[in-house]
């Protein structure tokens, strides 16, 4: 279980930068947001084919659902996740002539967990994770 | 942009040749395109010397690869092979010659054949580590494969790199453990290595050396030709799998710890084993007792890190322990290991980890502790390279330094502090201290690697970090440490760290290189291998 820790995003409507979120053919939400997704849908309009998924792995929703839409063609996707999480999109997206048409850090928040490190890494483990969140678009090059 | 050195007609002209054999819609030339081709890892990020290319090719069969390859000889383009292009932290999918054509495999996808008998595979190079965990999955085959850490990866790229994995012994040396390849040599001649070069051969993905020269070596880190079907060994999918982590608690315990582990892999008892020190997140976390202690160049000799380990109740050193086999079996071997451990070491502690029985459902994969241990590919490590407490800088990716370095205790405590102290007084030097633990993706050495950090928006970063590689490289090399891989901008360096004999071994290559591709066409200066008309390039 997470326990959640704010520290203040940074209102992008509050600032007169409206996001607004094209009608993708999914939209991902990290799991591991759920503790703030109140307050991330006050900045973040949250509609569409809506997909939670664990940011710690989206190898799963990427190479069963994802990969197999992008080979067909077209497929756009937004979300937001950790940036961790769009890392991994979008270097995946690439391949098939997919690239990150908007991204838009929303702020970070502290999140405990339970989590280990992968052993023999060359990160340290971390029980602690200070995640940057980010809104996102990935879709298909103009052709 | 075009290839240098390659006029503006014959540049047109091999582009349409290129769309004539492989259709339009597979030739990239538009900025939108070509950009998704960079380094996400690039030390040269937006700066003048990024190695960028000018266009890229996605043929999906080795005949249009052969065309390919005839249209750059023609026209005397350089091309540049990836795979997936996964190649993270050392050069991703850019070339080391700027204006290189890159010649996409990924839409060559076809798992031509897995046999779980006799435990092989064999794939083009587009097949990625989860293309192939899947295939195996969804036919409930009893075969492993063994991954790279993420696993995102080509089996034909990261092979061919000499790419690394996780499980058994040679398994985890994929490079090793691969069987046979067809090549589509620089003249556009196709070629089948070892027992494939007979004609209706049964063994191809059996036995490796045919008959002859074996002739695969050539293609491994090299640019001779591309690979568009390789034989893999798989592991048989085992009864049970159980890990321990022994705990000691002094530095130089190491020296035993590692004598015994090496003993019992290399004689078939124990998986791969996994070094870590819970002084690194003491480190990460700032701690400003160990800061001091560190500051000191006698940290190294004496035993400050040891008490210090002592009043903080941490042990100096953790192994994971991991063993493979009937169940039963493997609880006898980990009871002859402990016992060897604690006769050398009797205040070593040990600690359940997992035990696992397979098959596994698809939840129980979701749930494994470390999911290469066990053939599982997954992308959980970009989540543990995201910042946090104890990893405060964690950059946008990292360059990798990767030495070869003796597989002993004694040479590893040396290592760290050669380089340790090649760093001291640089905004690295952290990298490099009395805890760093070894890595053992190599099954007879360690890697004493580590990621120097990059960034997509700080140049200062990148630049501190071209530094410091060159810095480690020069002291590794003069220390008889020699990487075993490393990103294209540094691939020159440690190729000419490889000197014996006035280079004799470059030497060798380039006459091989210049005998089986004279235009030089292919992935030209590719571990420091550059063809005739491009060698004072060399930096």
């Amino acid at each position: 279980m997470l326990a959640f820790t704010a520290i203040p995003f940074y209102n992008l409507k509050t600032e007169g930068l409206a996001v607004e979120v094209a009608a993708p053919d999914a939209f991902i939400v990290d799991t591991r947001l759920s503790p703030i997704r109140s307050e991330l849908s006050n900045i973040v309009e949250i509609s569409g084919d809506i997909v939670e998924i664990s940011g710690d792995d989206v190898a799963p929703y990427l190479y069963r659902r994802l990969v197999p839409a992008w080979r067909e063609g077209g497929f756009a996707v937004s979300g937001v996740t950790g940036c961790d999480a769009l890392f991994c999109i979008e270097q995946a997206a690439r391949a098939f002539g997919l690239r990150t048409i908007r991204s838009t850090p929303l702020g970070t928040s502290n999140l405990r967990g339970a989590g280990e490190g992968v052993p023999g890494s060359l990160s340290t483990q971390s029980q602690e994770l200070e995640l940057e969140i980010v809104s996102w678009l990935i879709a298909p090059n103009a052709a | 942009m075009k290839p240098e050195g390659v006029g503006q007609a014959s540049w047109e002209a091999a582009l349409s040749a290129f769309e004539q054999a492989i259709g339009s819609e597979r030739v990239f030339t538009s900025d939108e395109d070509i950009a998704l081709y960079r380094d996400a890892y690039s030390p040269m990020w937006g700066e003048a010397d990024e190695r960028l290319i000018s266009a890229a090719v996605a043929p999906t069969s080795t005949e249009e690869v052969q065309a390919i390859v005839r249209t750059a000889n023609q026209f005397g383009i350089p091309i540049y092979p990836i795979s997936t292009g996964k190649n993270l932290g050392y050069g991703g999918s850019a070339p080391n010659l700027s204006g290189s054509v890159v010649v996409d495999l990924k839409d060559m996808r076809s798992i031509i054949e897995v046999d779980d008998e006799r435990h092989f595979a064999i794939v083009e190079p587009g097949v990625s580590y989860f293309d192939l965990f899947d295939y195996i999955q969804e036919r409930d085959l009893k075969c492993w494969i063994d991954c790279p850490d993420p696993g995102w990866g080509s089996l034909v790229g990261n092979a061919l790199e000499h790419g690394v994995g996780h499980t058994w012994y040679t398994y985890r040396d994929h490079f090793a453990s691969h069987c046979g390849m067809e090549v589509v040599l620089p003249n556009g001649d196709i070629v089948r290595t070892g027992m494939g070069a007979l004609p209706g051969s049964k063994t191809w993905s059996d036995f490796r050396y045919g008959f002859g020269p074996d002739m695969d070596g050539i293609f491994g880190q090299g640019n001779f030709g591309i690979v568009t079907k390789m034989g893999f060994h798989l592991m048989p999918q085992p009864d049970a799998f159980i890990s321990k982590k022994v705990r000691v608690p002094r530095r130089r315990d190491i020296i035993p710890l590692v004598k015994i582990t090496n003993e019992f892999e290399y004689g078939g008892i124990l998986g791969m084993p996994i070094y870590e020190s819970p002084l690194t997140q003491l480190q990460a976390a700032g701690d400003e007792e160990l800061g001091a202690l560190m500051d000191s160049p006698e940290v190294w000799h004496n035993d400050s890190l040891d008490l210090l380990a002592a009043s903080r109740e941490l042990p100096f050193w953790e192994c994971t322990l991991q063993f493979y086999g009937p169940r039963e079996g493997i609880y006898a071997n980990f009871d002859f290991v402990k016992d060897r451990i604690l006769a050398e070491i009797p205040d070593a502690e040990f600690v359940d980890l997992e035990e696992l029985q397979f098959p596994l459902s698809q939840e129980e994969q979701a749930s494994v502790r470390h999911k290469v241990a066990v053939g599982i590919p997954n992308l959980n490590i970009f989540s543990v390279s995201a910042r946090s407490r104890t990893n405060p800088n964690p950059g946008d990716g990292h360059l990798l330094f990767s030495p070869v370095i003796p597989r002993t205790g004694t040479d590893l405590l040396e290592a760290q502090q050669i380089f340790g102290e090649a760093l001291r007084g640089s905004p690295l030097a952290s990298l490099y201290t009395p805890f760093t633990p070894p890595f053992t993706w190599l099954h007879r050495c360690f890697a004493l690697a580590c990621g120097f950090p990059i960034s997509r928006s700080d140049p200062s970063i990148n630049a501190a970090s071209r530094d410091a590689m060159e810095t480690v490289i020069r002291i590794g090399a003069e220390n008889g440490y020699g990487e075993y891989r490393t990103p294209p901008l540094f691939q020159d360096l440690v190729s000419s760290t490889y000197s014996y004999n006035n280079h004799a071994l470059r030497r060798l290559t380039e006459t091989v290189k210049d005998a089986v591709d004279p235009n030089g066409i292919i992935a030209a200066g590719r571990n420091g291998i550059w063809p005739k008309h491009l060698r004072e390039r060399r930096q």
